[in-house]
């Protein structure tokens, strides 16, 4: 899909301790198929920060998404792309 | 309906429009365009048991999911074809389920029968990246209206194949040791099934009809040519230094299979593009599909009943 993983709404929040990048994200499904590369992109692109030593990613389910987190990039993105948000 | 002249066809085709319906097509074009449909959504269908068997093998639930999405994804591309073929006059349910196993077509590759997640995730960065060339041209350069706009989704879909396939195989290679040898086994022994997969090389194919009606931009080579260049740069199977897999299969063999140990030996032929009698596609996979005499029927919606 066309659109950042922030503008999609999955981001829920991030902190930053030294070294260490905790975020904690959702998926706009359970079953969502491609939530392993998801993880791996994110950990990958932190670790190339520099500073970043470590990555941890905490799956929250509650508040569940729902499209109402979309930003309004996002829901432009999306749209353009044919799905209706 | 009458069918148009081939004037009126060729004009329209050379104004670059897209035909519409029927009633714009030659019936050489109308059966070119079946052709290459039946081909395509054959290639699509069969994917999907093939791909199966190895997800089966899956590290984790996560990944069985990821391959299980795919498998859902190439069904869908396959029903796409078909339905289009149902369209343009044919019956979707004797393509499927009527007809001789040996009758699909499809490339070779998908009569080596997969058998570990570390294949299908090569196949996924070579099998998939192949089918993102073939229908991203189809997708640009094709004449048929109804199957390029179809071909839209089917592009976002293949492009979450082929990065499953290149994210696992850099994965797999990182990780060092025998899970990088099997790695590098796959890579030699699916390397030159895929080039097969774009067919004959132009030097000895005389003629394309389907460049003529434009069913097809890019000839096989350049096809071959593109799928070597976006498929083997940096992200998936460069080079050693990288920490990825190398390519050795550069001197294609007529019967390679050296380098794959107990697997029973590919028997490669570039022309070989349709089931040969004794694959197992043919004779295990595409039965599956047919109805056993006496099955229960669904009864099909109709038309007009809203059905999605
Ligand atoms: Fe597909
Ligand atoms: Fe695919």
């Amino acid at each position: 899909m066309p659109v950042n993983l922030v503008d999609l709404g999955l981001i829920y929040g991030l902190t930053v301790d030294g070294g260490r990048v905790c975020v904690s994200l959702t998926f706009t499904a359970m079953g969502c198929p491609a939530s392993e590369m998801i993880m791996g992109d994110i950990r990958e692109r932190l670790l190339a920060e520099p500073g970043i030593e470590d990555v941890r990613l905490d799956v929250v389910w509650d508040p569940p998404w729902t499209s109402a987190r979309l930003t309004s990039d996002g829901r432009e993105a999306l749209r353009a792309w044919g799905l209706s948000v | 309906m009458e069918p148009a002249n081939s004037g009126a066809l060729e004009a329209l085709l050379k104004r670059g429009e897209l035909v519409e319906s029927t009633s714009e097509m030659t019936p050489d074009y109308l059966r070119e365009l079946k052709h290459t449909l039946l081909v395509s959504g054959d290639t699509e269908l069969i994917s999907a048991p093939a791909y199966y068997l190895a997800a089966r093998k899956a590290p984790s639930v996560n990944a069985f999911m990821t391959g299980i999405a795919i498998i859902q994804d190439e069904l869908a591309h396959a029903h796409i074809a078909y339905h289009i073929l149902e369209e343009l006059g044919e019956s979707q349910e004797a393509l499927i389920f009527k007809r001789d196993p040996k009758a699909f077509r499809y490339p070779y590759a998908f009569d080596v029968p997969l058998e570990s997640w570390t294949e299908l995730v090569v196949a996924n960065a070579m099998y998939d990246q192949a089918g993102f060339c073939l229908l991203g041209d189809i997708h640009e350069h094709g004449s048929y209206g109804p199957w390029k706009r179809g071909l839209v989704k089917v592009m976002a879909e293949e492009n979450f194949h082929l990065r499953n396939g290149r994210n696992w195989s850099k994965r797999i290679s990182q990780a060092g040791g025998e899970a990088r040898e099997e790695l590098q086994r796959a890579v030699d022994w699916m390397f030159p099934l895929t080039v097969e997969w774009f067919g004959l090389p132009d030097n000895l194919k005389q003629h394309s009809t389907q460049l003529d009606y434009r069913l097809k931009g890019l000839t096989n080579d350049q096809l071959r040519q593109q799928w070597l260049s976006t498929g083997f740069r940096a992200h998936s199977m460069p080079t050693r230094s990288a920490g990825t897999s190398t390519i050795r299969a550069a001197g294609m063999r007529s019967s390679s299979g050296g380098a794959s140990g107990g697997r029973a030996t590919p028997r490669w032929s570039p022309s070989s593009r349709r089931a040969s009698p004794s694959s197992r596609c043919a004779h295990e996979f595409l039965p599956a599909f047919s109805r056993r005499s006496g099955a229960p029927r669904l009864p099909a919606f109709s038309r007009r009943s809203g059905a999605p």
